[in-house]
């Protein structure tokens, strides 16, 4: 099934989430990446950036906080280092781009609009890793602004990534639709905190991480559908994909494609799993498109 | 590395709280066989809860039969569910991952040191070097008798080597710690010995202070939560001895220099 996203396509709806797929090579011995139908990078920044002090990560009830803190190699390494090899993978690959600045932003897409390898944008408006964090993806106004001037820079696709940690995610969603945005992800980890009670403080250095998994799939499948009801441009779904039938219920939601992020750490082979099930899902109900899932219920 | 899945041979109670698993290592083109120091990770059914794969060094590979081992300690929801497997039963594996023990230079007398939980790495890595006839100096240490595993020792044992069992409360073999053995020898000296170690991070940190002040090379195999294994999530990072830097356990490791990390 091909998914539309602005003026381009995907060729298949399952997609692997930033942050949970490296730059790709990582997985390159395990999966066959031609299964993939974007592959969503690790989170660039414009500087090289070491990470958060650990730990890192906290497994939870079918869950798990990380506090990374967009660890990466900076844009000009990405350049140097990671675009030679996205050129070579038989998936497109979207650039997920973060900034602590507007003009950081500004930077980073003007960096990478003219690069072959480069497919699209995902903008990270909302990593909650931060601890500069981000107004950006948590108020309308700032987040259409944003967006109006990334789309001056590039042609390409243009995802805006969406935080759950808000009152009203469709308002946020709407903003960047207005923006000029090709589409939206939703949705980012949310807040989360564990405390060690033998030593009495939180076991991250930050305090709180951002939590993915399994726990959050009905947030995500709640949020994918408050959006998808308010916008006209397509909603990737993410949240806690474990398997086709999650994939599925966030496509019946309104997604047009979705990503499998957590996941990929427990079943690297999901995104095949995923993505024949959504097929085999489709050929029983006799859908032939993405659209065919999005008229069930109101 | 690749995703296969495998059986359960056998798992089995072998000290206090840890168990010794025996799974088939299948003879695919393009699985290759764990060398001392890898790991693997191991999916155990389709539960969600506990949700990550779980990281464990191999102990032994027995590349005749391939047969492959991990000595694991019972200590959370993931090794709970994993000590419930038996013979028979399928167990999604990962592997092998990471870097593995660099072999010791020529010439050089080995130490190798094991402390509790760090056992099965340096099990596979003594049967290893014992075969290349550098007998290596093995020290295994536990707080007490009961949580030394009770497994075969025969080959680690031929002329020339010395296994020294070493618990807190002095239980059996020395009365110590490993550090404190280590101590002991007076013929630790730079340029002639090199030392191997896995084991709570105290006790690699001893082993850390002990080396870097006698000049001596030192190679530890580190723990830390995992989220993909294979160098994709960084959330299994560590500190580097440079101040700010931290290293990937699943990648750059899980065996350092010990001189590469904060300690």
């Amino acid at each position: 099934m091909v998914i539309k996203i602005g003026r381009n396509t995907l060729k298949g709806p399952v997609c692997v989430a930033s942050g949970t797929f490296g730059y790709g090579s990582e997985y390159e011995e395990l999966i066959d990446l031609s299964q993939i139908g974007a592959l969503f990078s690790k989170s660039v920044t414009v500087e090289e950036r070491p990470g958060n002090d650990i730990p890192r990560l906290i497994e939870t009830p079918s869950g798990l906080v990380n506090s990374i803190g967009l660890a990466n190699v900076g844009i000009d390494r990405y350049i140097d280092e990671k675009l030679p090899l996205f050129e070579n993978y038989p998936c497109p690959v979207v650039a997920n781009i973060a900034g602590g600045t507007t003009n950081e932003y500004e930077q980073l897409t003007e960096r990478l609009a003219e690069k072959k390898a480069i497919w699209g944008f995902e903008v990270n408006l909302s990593c909650p890793n931060v601890v500069h964090g981000l107004a950006f993806g948590t108020e309308p106004e700032p987040v259409e602004l944003l967006v109006k001037r990334l789309r001056k820079r590039t042609s390409k696709p243009l995802i805006i990534k969406l935080t759950p940690n808000v009152t009203d995610i469709a308002a946020i969603a709407l903003a960047a639709e207005a923006g000029g945005a090709d589409a939206v992800s939703c949705i980012n980890t949310l807040i989360g905190m564990v405390i060690d009670t033998k030593t009495r403080r939180p076991v991250l250095p930050a305090g709180t991480g951002g939590l993915s998994g399994p726990a959050i799939r009905p947030v995500g499948v709640a949020a994918v559908y408050r959006v998808s009801r308010r916008v006209r441009i397509p909603v990737f779904g993410i949240g806690g994909i474990m398997c086709s039938d999650d994939a599925v219920q966030y496509l019946l939601a309104g997604a047009s494609a979705v990503q499998i992020g957590t996941g990929n750490f427990v079943d690297p082979s999901l995104v095949a799993e995923v993505s024949n099930g959504i097929d085999a899902y489709a050929k029983d109900s006799g859908f032939s498109t993405i659209e065919d899932f999005h008229c069930f219920f109101e | 590395m690749k995703q296969f899945l495998s059986s359960v041979r056998e798992n089995i109670a072998v000290a206090d709280g840890y168990n010794l698993l025996t799974f088939d290592w299948p003879p695919h083109v393009g699985i290759k066989n764990p060398l001392p120091g890898q790991f693997i990770t191991i999916r155990n059914g389709y539960s969600t809860d506990p949700l990550l794969r779980r990281p464990f060094a191999v102990s032994a590979f027995h590349a005749d039969s391939h047969v492959c081992e991990i000595v694991y300690q019972i200590r959370g929801s993931g090794t709970r569910a994993l000590s419930a497997c038996s013979k028979g039963d399928k167990i999604d594996i990962i592997g092998p991952l990471g870097n593995g023990f660099p072999a010791p230079r020529p010439g050089r007398r080995v130490y190798l040191v094991a402390g509790g939980i760090g056992f099965g790495p340096i099990y596979f890595l003594a049967h290893s070097i014992a075969k290349t006839g550098n007998p290596p100096v093995i020290l295994i240490g536990a707080r007490t008798k009961a949580l030394i595993p009770d497994v075969s020792y025969d080959r680690l044992l031929h002329k020339g080597d010395a296994l020294v069992f070493c618990t807190d409360d002095g239980s059996k073999g020395f009365h110590g710690t490993v550090v404190d053995k280590l101590e002991s020898f007076e013929n630790l000296k730079p340029g002639e010995c090199e030392i191997y170690a896995c084991g709570p991070r105290g006790m690699l940190a001893g082993i850390a202070k002990l080396t870097e002040a006698a000049d001596i090379t030192c190679w530890v195999s580190m723990e830390q939560v995992m989220g993909c294994g294979v160098g994709a999530c960084m959330g299994c990072a560590i500190r580097a001895r440079e101040p700010g830097k931290y290293l990937r356990v699943c990648t750059e490791g899980p065996v350092f220099n010990a001189k590469d990390l904060a300690w």
